[in-house]
């Protein structure tokens, strides 16, 4: 496989949102807004290319039965040192995404990966795998993220469409969520996946 | 490399080693400007809310049981005005922190919501520039307590439409960063706070020579009995609470007449989210007329209608409406344990 395939196959053959079915949480809870998505999404990449990184690095010293904490541990420093980042030196994006950047220590996408690919290949696919889901994620809470912001609010990355009066709000809250989430997922299915 | 016990202590211990290492050293990069950005963003909170201004200075006043953060600035040395950090615990989605900003005459200048939880495009809207909230608050000036109120209540302020539990928290904020100006500027005499238990207290209360108070507990949650009496007992009227509510405390003043059954309720306190909730706050309501021809002591019948009861409930509100018999029925335990008490002391002085 090369090294594009490797990306490629994150963002759309196994999308983390649309085909793997994995990290609905933060999905559904900060997708109320293109930029919340695009944060989110970004965050939970960053973490996750450095946690594969290292995952990769370091399996060969990690014994087998302690391998989850060991996992475990590299990926809540990389979520807390994001955080700290993040509230640093963007504090509007940290405000907006608030509960969610802690829990991306338990994002089942992160140590899914970190199981499932980085102990098993080396520093340099692990990392590209990383972004791929990682583009893969954010692309789709994006994408979920402008939707809903257009369909409830009128507006799309903060700009406004001059039409908020017309939208139904029901699509900004949670069955909205649910609702837009599923017409995507239907709509990946059938047409990209293949 | 193989699970033995030294090689899972050594790897864990020298992997938690280095985590926390790196975690340190962020944090040790990042400390002062993460300091330095919440500086920033209390001044730009300080500036949004005031007049041009050269130095402040920060008092903090405890209402309510909350810190609320006076700011007096200043320019040249003469108060141009008092930016207030006022909180409030009655939001849809939990607490909200605003600053509001005072002249010197304590007319709201602006306000600024730092924090809040709200539902997105509905109570949020309380954060944009111009909204309905804000241009209410700088109209009305609360320092009329009774104008100062929603006018679904009575009051002259504007609402949010399918906003009303943000609005009324909103408001509230505002109400009590006015009483923290009023403390700490001087200006005007803060006004005076209605405790709505008080109220509803004496509205139930009958006429009587005497009132006896007695202060108990049930189930570790304190309750106050009034005793009215002239020779006989006249009636009685129990503030009791709940802490089963769906969001926080409920506390109801029921009123009683000699023979212990209940008279009325007056809902004193109640920070439930759900609007339906609210309907137990009207005159006349299904819990209500539950209660007065159910009588606690029966056990059988003092049920919910779902659980083989006779008692009503706001539909979809169901924890509300438990929460809500729950704080009558520990009226009635209350005036149980009273009278016992009565009867107990009695006793001894006849003998």
């Amino acid at each position: 496989m090369n090294k594009l395939q490797l990306i490629w196959k994150g963002i759309i053959k196994e999308n983390p949102v649309f085909v793997l079915v994995l990290g609905m949480c933060p999905t559904l809870g900060t997708t109320t807004s293109a930029i919340n998505g695009l944060g989110m999404g970004a965050a939970t990449m960053a973490v996750l290319i450095m946690s594969n990184l290292v995952v990769s690095l370091i399996k060969n010293f990690i014994p087998d039965k302690v391998r989850i904490p060991a996992f475990i541990v590299v990926i809540a420093s990389f979520v807390t040192m994001i955080q700290l980042l993040m509230q640093a030196y963007m504090p509007p994006l940290y405000e907006a995404l608030g509960l969610f950047i802690p829990l991306i220590v338990v994002n089942c996408i992160i140590l899914g990966r970190a199981e499932a690919f980085a102990s098993k290949n080396g520093p340099i696919d692990s990392m590209l795998d990383g972004l791929g889901i990682g583009l893969g994620f954010t692309f789709a809470l994006t994408l979920i993220g402008a939707i809903r912001e257009i369909l409830g609010g009128g507006a799309v990355f903060g700009i406004d469409l001059g039409i908020t009066n017309y939208m139904p709000l029901v699509f900004v809250l949670a069955p909205g969520g649910f609702i837009v989430l599923g017409y995507l997922m239907a709509l990946f299915n059938k047409y990209l996946k293949k | 490399m193989k699970s033995t016990l030294f090689n899972m202590v050594a790897v864990l211990f020298t992997i938690t080693l280095i985590a926390s290492a790196a975690v340190g050293g962020v944090y040790v990069l990042t400390e002062g400007e993460i300091k330095q950005q919440e500086e920033n963003a209390k001044t730009e909170a300080l500036k949004n809310v005031l007049p041009q201004f050269d130095s402040s200075e920060a008092t903090v006043v405890a209402l309510d049981g909350m810190d609320i953060t006076v700011n007096e600035a200043k320019a040249d040395g003469t108060i141009v005005g008092y930016a207030v950090e006022t909180r409030t615990k009655n939001g849809f989605g939990g607490e909200i922190v605003m600053m509001v900003g005072f002249d010197n005459d304590g007319n709201v200048l602006n306000v600024n919501v730092l924090k809040q939880a709200e539902t997105p495009g509905l109570g949020t809207k309380m954060c944009d520039e111009d909204n309905p909230l804000l241009a209410s608050a700088k109209a009305v000036s609360p320092a009329d307590a009774a104008k100062f109120q929603v006018k679904k209540d009575g009051g002259e302020l504007d609402a949010l439409t399918a906003a009303t539990i943000s609005t009324r928290a909103y408001y509230d904020a505002i109400s009590r960063a006015y009483r923290a100006f009023c403390e700490v500027s001087g200006v005007a005499e803060a006004p005076e706070v209605v405790d709505p238990m008080a109220e509803a207290v004496k509205a139930l209360l009958p006429e009587a020579v005497t009132v006896e108070v007695v202060e108990l507990k049930v189930d570790e949650l304190p309750v106050k009995v009034h005793i009215a009496k002239n020779d006989a007992v006249v009636g009685y009227v129990v503030e009791s609470q709940t802490d089963k509510g769906y969001a926080g405390t409920i506390r109801l003043a029921v009123a009683f007449d000699a023979e212990a059954n209940v008279l009325n309720v007056k809902v004193a306190e109640l920070h439930e989210s759900l609007e339906e909730a609210f309907e137990m706050c009207a005159e006349e309501n299904p819990l209500l007329s539950s209660v007065k021809s159910v009588s606690p002591a029966n056990t059988e019948a003092y049920r919910l209608k779902s659980d083989g009861g006779e008692l009503d409930a706001l539909s979809g509100a169901t924890v509300s409406t438990m929460a809500y018999y729950d704080a009558v029925a520990r009226a009635y335990r209350a005036l149980e344990i009273a009278n016992e008490g009565f009867a107990a002391q009695k006793g001894g002085v006849n003998e």
